[in-house]
């Protein structure tokens, strides 16, 4: 069979959070989607391709979601998603322990009209626990078919899509459920649907689904082929019976919805499975009893990212060192070798001097980057994060921010893009943009391969990683005195309403953690075969043109940028060359280890040593650990808070907080007699 | 609203159109669910609830004040003394030497009894007044009698 004759079908993946879809998504398609023990890991809709006996199926992954009523930006993305562009097929996932929460959209997306088979995922906890499920029970009620299946393992991905054929082939496999709701509501939604039948402007969804939405939220769909007066006459009507059906019931009508719904989930649950059981499970109590101690909680949290951080420095730094070395004697083998010495020695020195010293040096730290999402991926796969997330509630609190804030910021010590794109979890635009603007001042994985750099040729190697730990440190410190500062201008955040599932802990997969990892060195190889070479070639020229003048001295174009720059970095103690290094920081964090060891050349660790001092060296480090990040997060800025007005401000922020605390340090650092 | 840990009480209805209640109820955590407070953080602003269904959710002891709630169960530890108010002993969350440590007292599963002092613990019941330990109070649940 060839692609042609395929026909290709769209099908989405909808459930609420942390029940497994971006799992699922990756099986069935291959793909690398970011997977993680929390809620809300997927922030944003991807897709990709698989093939599924005569079809060519666009999988569609989603944020997760509650219901279609959206209460935030993910939440928004799937109900737009579902209600103006809906899919040819939907894939629910139920997670078997805790079925009762997870069906209440399960029966909303049952009644919309999309074919859907739904996945009964996590299965191996539910064995693990002793609980049986009735499947054929669970179909039955819900009018379609039902697969259990551990999308972990791929154990019932073939019946699933086994199931997927079957609906999609004969169409009468799948009936919406009835659901009981008081008489007025009914008669409500009868009267609705009847109106929506007669403009029939939508082909696919349900009508009666159409008509509870209305009386639900209240919002009408953007119809643009329907008649203006039509609509607001519906509008009316649906204002006219949303007031009538509240009056006799004396409740909200969201409440009375949300409450048919998920007493026909209780229903189903009762009669589904044999016994409930305990969630959170023993293993869960038993950790959090420790972890989430109302006084040990806090200090272990520290104590825990502290030993973190070191396994990264012991694991990571001898690799790195052996990968360094390599590069070096590759230089100096090159430089010997025939064709180069055959080659004009302002091509050989770029080639050698410029890109290979340069980006080798940055890809030395290949293995500690490995190691680092190693880790990282350990805390976000394992349920860690949440709890991360409660202990620093309080603290988040008095920012006018909350735990769920804290996620984004912990996730800012991987990349601060992502992180920035994480904020659409919180529920207020207000706290988002503030979450944005403190995720800079997070010491991310590029920074951090700075501070490795210069730490270890500047300090003797005991006291090295103690003032990585102490850059971690004035990071967390910053961001939390940032905040402060914001407040203090009235730019703090308005409390909002907390919420945030805890999720069991996992043991997290080989495959999750692997794939993280991958994905993180993927990226980073990338950007040092691309911009990363380029920053460092274009810093190589500036430090060896005009022809004629000595490379690398004060003559040189870049010798005369930072001579004209001088009288703004000089009272913190920072060089001509190192300000050339921070004007191409701002591309990537990387390129300032590339920089550098262009720009000191050959034997790049006695140069620096010789031309800065340690107080000087640590006035640098703080000030590339609080000005802007890169060019990617201020995109990510930019795009995610539409904003050009904040984007400035997190620019500005950036570097003046940067500067005064590079000062503050460099001359307090001098009057102290350092 | 108290709150203390091991608390449990049935959500009566969530007075509250904002953002908090909305979410709530989308999640399923809707008049007539039973909610238990398994842990309250540092400082008392953050907790730790399990909803009956079995989701273990973080939420702010403030917040739960949009909720009405009835009182279902709470440790005798977080009870104060109160003229006139009733409580039964439910159960006792200890082992074995700890129920037969009551038994011998006569503090029994069904006591109705009166909190007169809370310092240690006195408890009047219809057999005289019992003196019951700060440690022990933790591990008596109890429910009010109205
Ligand atoms: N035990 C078990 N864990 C699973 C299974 N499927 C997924 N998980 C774990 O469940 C967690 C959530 O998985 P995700 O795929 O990120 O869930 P999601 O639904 O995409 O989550 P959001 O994007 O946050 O809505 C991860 O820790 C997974 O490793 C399964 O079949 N069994
Ligand atoms: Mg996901």
């Amino acid at each position: 069979m060839t692609d042609m004759d395929d026909k290709s079908i769209t099908i989405a993946i909808s459930s609420i959070p942390n029940t497994g879809k971006s799992t699922l998504f990756n099986k069935l398609t291959g793909a690398h989607q970011a997977v993680g023990n929390w809620a809300g890991v997927s922030v944003e809709k991807k897709s990709g391709h698989f093939r599924l006996d005569g079809y060519d199926v666009t999988l569609i992954d989603l944020p997760g979601a509650y219901s279609v009523t959206p209460t935030s930006i993910e939440e928004t993305i799937v109900s737009n998603y579902l209600l103006n562009t809906p899919p040819d097929f939907i894939i629910n996932i139920i997670d078997a322990r805790n079925m009762y929460r997870s069906l209440g959209l399960t029966l909303q997306l049952a009644q919309s009209g999309i074919p859907m088979v739904v996945a009964v995922n996590m299965m191996d906890e539910a064995r693990r626990a002793g609980m049986k499920i009735d499947i054929k029970a669970l179909s039955n009620h819900l009018g379609c078919k039902v697969v259990p299946i551990v999308a972990r393992t791929g154990e019932g991905i073939d019946e699933l899509k086994n199931a997927i054929l079957k609906t999609l082939k004969d169409p009468s496999l799948f009936r919406p459920p009835n659901i009981s709701r008081p008489p007025v509501v009914e008669n409500a939604i009868i009267t609705l649907a009847k109106k929506i039948e007669k403009i029939n402007p939508d082909p696919v969804l349900n009508k009666t689904f159409i008509a509870e939405r209305l009386l639900d939220s209240g919002e009408l769909p953007k119809y643009t082929q329907v008649d203006k007066k039509i609509l607001e006459e519906i509008v009316k009507d649906v204002k006219h019976l949303r007031a009538k059906t509240e009056m006799n019931l004396g409740e909200d009508m969201s409440v009375t919805c949300a409450k048919c719904r998920f007493n026909s989930a209780r229903g189903l649950v009762n009669e589904a499975t044999s016994e409930t059981i305990r969630v959170p499970d023993k293993f869960t109590n038993a950790l959090d009893k420790v972890l989430l101690n109302k006084y040990a909680g806090l200090p272990m949290f520290f104590i825990i990212m502290f030993l973190l951080f070191q396994g990264i420095y012991a694991i990571g730094t001898p690799l790195q060192a052996i990968i360094g070395d390599f590069f070096t004697l590759m230089q100096s083998a090159l430089h010997e070798t025939v064709i180069f010495k055959s080659l004009h020695p302002f091509i050989s020195n770029l080639l050698i001097d410029g890109v290979l010293n340069g980006a080798g040096i940055v890809i030395s730290f290949f293995p500690l980057i490995a190691v680092f999402f190693i880790f990282m991926s350990l805390i976000e796969d394992s349920g860690y994060m949440a709890r991360a997330a409660f202990l620093l509630d309080r603290l988040m609190h008095s920012l006018g921010l909350d735990g769920k804030a804290f996620i984004n910021i912990l996730l800012g010590y991987g990349c601060n893009v992502p992180a920035i794109m994480g904020t659409r979890i919180l529920s207020s635009r207000h706290n988002r943009i503030i979450t944005m603007l403190l995720i800079p001042f997070t010491l991310c994985s590029a920074r951090f391969q700075v501070f490795v750099f210069l730490s270890a040729i500047l300090f003797a190697p005991s006291v090295a990683p103690w003032v990585v730990t102490a850059l971690y440190a004035v990071s967390f410190i910053m961001v939390f005195a940032i905040g402060f500062l914001l407040k203090l201008f009235k730019f703090a955040g308005k409390p909002e309403p907390f919420i945030m599932e805890i999720p069991p802990f996992r043991v997290p997969t080989l495959n999750t953690v692997s794939i993280r990892a991958w994905m993180e060195m993927k990226s980073f190889l990338y950007r040092a075969s691309t911009f990363i070479v380029a920053g460092v070639v274009l810093v190589w020229l500036l430090t060896n043109l005009p022809f004629g003048v000595e490379p690398g001295s004060i003559n040189t174009w870049a010798g005369k940028i930072g001579q004209f720059l001088q009288p703004v970095f000089s009272p913190i103690g920072i060089g001509w060359r190192e300000v050339i290094a921070l004007i191409f920081g701002f591309v990537a964090k990387e390129i300032v280890v590339g920089s550098m060891a262009v720009i000191y050349g050959a034997d790049t660790a006695t140069q620096i040593l010789a031309s800065i001092t340690p107080l000087k060296g640590f006035s640098f480090m703080i000030f590339t650990l609080l000005y802007t990040p890169c060019i990617a997060t201020i995109a990510a800025i930019k795009s995610e808070s539409r904003s050009w007005r904040i984007t400035g401000i997190s620019l500005a922020l950036g570097l003046i907080i940067a500067w005064v605390m590079a000062f503050i340090v460099y001359q307090g650092g001098l009057l102290l007699g350092f | 609203m108290m709150i203390a840990e091991n608390m449990e009480c049935i959500i009566k209805s969530v007075n509250d159109s904002s953002g908090f209640g909305e979410r709530l109820i989308q999640m399923g955590v809707l008049p007539g669910s039973k909610m238990r407070i398994v842990r309250i953080g540092f400082r008392g602003s953050t907790v730790e609830v399990v909803v009956d269904e079995g989701q273990s959710i973080a939420l702010r002891s403030k917040e739960l004040d949009v909720l009405d709630c009835r009182l279902v169960s709470i440790p005798l530890s977080a009870l104060t003394p109160e003229q006139g108010k009733k409580y039964r002993i439910k159960k006792f969350s200890g082992g074995q030497g700890f129920l037969q440590k009551m038994n011998d007292r006569n503090v029994r599963i069904s006591t109705i009894f009166e909190i007169v002092d809370d310092h240690p613990f006195e408890l009047k019941t219809e057999n005289g007044v019992i003196a019951v330990g700060r440690g022990e109070a933790e591990k008596i649940i109890v429910e009010p009698v109205d």
